[in-house]
């Protein structure tokens, strides 16, 4: 627990704070994740993925009813004027990224502006492909297609990073 | 179904649109760790791993009991207590090993440490060159901390969940808090020379006595 706590911690929180945007919220969620873990480990499976990627599936979806439940995200969605959301890379906070984090995150930097905040609108609002469409303005398909496209090429960026030595 | 629809399924249920699919779910799962490498990692707050540890522990006792109730009338005492003692021996190892890590994030390394230890332990400490003492207010306890930081507040009349704290100079630094193992609550802190007294409050922050260190 040392080392799930030491190396999944700061993943946790970081991702909370990002789509909760608020501190106390974020604390809750990341508690609830590590004690859910704690409680039923059995319930990961390697099999399936990383300890990361399990954590931060829980992270999002306990993050993202928190959201929903408190009918913040249109609320959040005009506050952050549709623009994407700036990484936060506050030399305090930032923990240094891995190779793999990097590549993916230097993928989503490269990605066209419409493909970008469709993903970020998506993840970090909790956002269906249709209440993507509806606050973008574009037909559901397109919203599809740019997600799609965004999403292979930050998935063939992570593959590449770990095929390479 | 085109391979785009598939990976368009797949892609809402990696982002949490769609419900988690009761069966495995490679392309979903690919997904998700690519968004697992999304996000900056961010430093949790300072004392946000000792709630956490307090809260898995909160939760871990209770689950024994409900175990157990059914069977209870069918056990024997020493059964139970022998249960009881290695539940709550493996809870504070793992606590321990929870705690321990913040020590290299959070300064200084501060922490309580919840760990079954004897009266012999704590003799062994205060008899250590640098080692300091002193007697808690009230009649609650003793308290020893080693040149090294490791220390114990030891004989407590309380067995339910306490807070430790330590005064150094105008600072005063809660360390967390814990049930007591056998009237001991292990605690380390990272600057022992800076501390000049320490305090145990209930866990939402009611003195119930303080003891000035003594010089070595």
């Amino acid at each position: 627990m040392r080392e799930v706590w030491g190396a999944h911690a700061g993943a946790v929180y970081g991702l909370a704070m990002r789509v909760l945007n608020n501190a106390s919220m974020a604390e809750e969620v990341t508690q609830d994740v590590f004690v859910r873990l704690w409680e039923d480990p059995a319930r990961f499976d390697a099999a399936r993925g990383s300890l990361r990627s399990f954590l931060l599936a829980m992270t999002h979806s306990r993050a993202v009813e928190r959201v929903r439940a408190e009918a913040s995200v249109r609320r959040r969605h005009e506050a952050a004027g549709r623009e994407p959301v700036v990484a936060n890379d506050d030399p305090a906070h930032v923990v240094a990224s891995s190779e793999a984090r990097a590549a993916v995150q230097r993928a989503l930097c490269e990605l066209p502006d419409d493909q970008r905040l469709a993903i970020e609108m998506a993840y970090y609002e909790g956002l269906s492909y249709r209440e993507v469409a509806d606050a973008l303005g574009e037909a559901e398909g397109t919203v599809k297609y740019r997600i799609r496209t965004g999403m292979r090429k930050m998935r063939a960026a992570l593959q590449a990073a770990e095929v390479s030595p | 179904m085109t391979d785009d629809e598939r990976d368009d399924r797949a892609i809402a249920r990696a982002l949490g649109m769609e419900n988690e699919p009761s069966s495995p779910d490679a392309e979903a799962d690919a997904y998700r760790e690519v968004l697992a490498h999304l996000s900056d990692e961010v430093a949790p707050p300072a004392g946000l791993q000792d709630r956490v540890v307090e809260a898995a522990l909160a939760r871990r006792p209770a689950a024994t009991t409900a175990i157990s109730g059914a069977a209870r009338r069918r056990r024997t005492r020493a059964r139970v207590a022998a249960m009881s003692a290695a539940v709550a021996v493996a809870a504070g190892v793992v606590i321990a090993v929870l705690i321990a890590n913040s020590a290299s994030t959070t300064k200084p390394a501060n922490r309580v440490e919840p760990i079954a230890v004897s009266r012999d332990d704590v003799a062994a400490l205060a008899t250590r060159p640098g080692a300091r003492t002193g007697t808690l207010s009230n009649g609650l306890g003793h308290v020893v901390i080693a040149a090294d930081g490791q220390g114990y507040v030891y004989d407590l009349t309380r067995s339910d969940p306490v807070a430790v704290w330590v005064d150094a100079g105008s600072r005063r630094t809660r360390l967390g808090s814990a049930a007591p193992q056998g009237g001991i609550l292990g605690f380390r802190v990272g600057h022992p020379d800076d501390v000049t007294g320490v305090e145990v409050t209930t866990t939402n922050g009611s003195e119930l006595g303080r003891a000035p260190l003594t010089a070595p």
